[in-house]
């Protein structure tokens, strides 16, 4: 990714055409994790053009990706200012707005999900516990202090776990 | 296309940053990797829906708690009333063979079933087979220990002890034949 913005920034169209496409890509999906996927696309498009404006002028010394990541942040955090505004204004009316826009999830991805848990668990039984004090709003470090053990053999444990239950799916 | 990470060292967080495990800093820096990495980028797409799923479904989530917290029962919680009666029953039945057993342990003293004189040879004329000054003697002695000295008495059948091969001496034993 250096390599190309640096090439772009000499000016090289290619290159620029290639980092933009892989990183609307990227934005696309950091975005709907956070806002849901209507509104996911205009941010991504709005970090893209933000980014294709300054990155010329951009210092040498600044790294691509995160700055490149900040700015989409930023584009996140401004869509929220924008909907709380609109949301008090709602409010005001008496009506109800909802920030989140959970997906709904598919019954028959939702069945074999948890048949495939219920296999993990007798293979695993970390997994549900970790993935419960997840539910409850633990992080990494806490929940490696809880069930005493390193967080690395937790992100282990975790990537097992993910590799039993994709298995499971695919078959 | 890379099919490897690109950096391992973030890469292993690839399926607590699905489940939302990670704090802000992580979440981020995860995140900036994705920027760069085929590798992570696909295996996140690929499983979207999946970790969407495993973090939002309330159905998983309280299957999944409720799973948990059984498991999580401590080992004394498990003692319920007919289990601790249970175990008094097998405690009363298993404590005489138990004694039976140690009794029979604690017995060290045995006793020489045999002892057979295999070949003699001896400076005393009253038993002289030769003009020696040793004899060989050869005994038995089930479960003796290599290497630890035993002290033997050899006495006549009148129960006196032959002068002329008195023997009062501690030998050891170097074999043992079973």
């Amino acid at each position: 990714m250096n390599y190309l913005f640096l090439k772009a920034q000499n000016g090289d169209k290619t290159a620029e055409d290639k980092i933009f496409k892989f990183l609307f890509v990227r934005f696309c999906y950091l975005a709907k994790q956070r806002v849901g996927e209507g509104a996911c696309e205009d941010i991504a498009q709005d970090a893209c053009l933000t980014i294709l404006e300054k990155y010329p002028s951009l210092n040498g010394s600044v790294q691509f990706e995160p700055w490149a990541y900040q700015v989409l942040r930023n584009k996140i955090g401004n869509y929220y200012q924008k909907l709380a505004s609109e949301a008090n204004y709602i409010i005001n009316d008496g009506k109800i707005v909802e920030f989140a826009h959970p997906k709904v999830t598919n019954p028959n991805l939702r069945m074999h999900i948890l048949d495939c848990l219920r296999k993990i668990h007798k293979a695993n039984p970390r997994y549900y516990q970790v993935l419960t004090l997840v539910s409850e709003g633990y992080k990494t470090e806490e929940i490696s202090e809880k069930l005493q053990i390193k967080p690395n053999n937790l992100y282990v444990i975790l990537n097992r776990s993910r590799k039993l239950l994709r298995d499971c799916l695919k078959s | 296309m890379e099919n490897k990470c690109t950096n391992m060292e973030i890469g292993i967080h690839l399926h607590a940053y699905e489940i939302s495990a990670l704090n802000e800093k992580m979440t981020a820096d995860f995140e900036t990797h994705l920027l760069s990495c085929k590798s992570c980028f696909k295996s996140v797409q690929e499983f979207e829906n999946e970790s969407m799923v495993l973090k939002n479904d309330n159905l998983i989530l309280g299957e999944i708690n409720s799973a948990a917290l059984i498991n999580n029962k401590s080992f004394w919680q498990s003692f319920t009333a007919p289990t601790c009666v249970l175990a008094l029953i097998i405690i009363l039945m298993i404590y005489p063979t138990f004694l039976g057993l140690s009794s029979m342990a604690s017995s060290s003293v045995r006793s020489v079933n045999s002892i057979i004189l295999v070949s003699v040879r001896s400076a005393d004329n009253n038993f002289s087979i030769n003009h020696e000054n040793d004899i060989v003697l050869s005994f038995r002695y089930p479960d003796c220990d290599i290497q630890k000295e035993y002290q033997i008495e050899i006495y006549s059948e009148k129960n006196l002890s032959l002068p002329s091969i008195h023997l009062k001496t501690l030998i050891l034993i170097k074999q043992v034949v079973c």
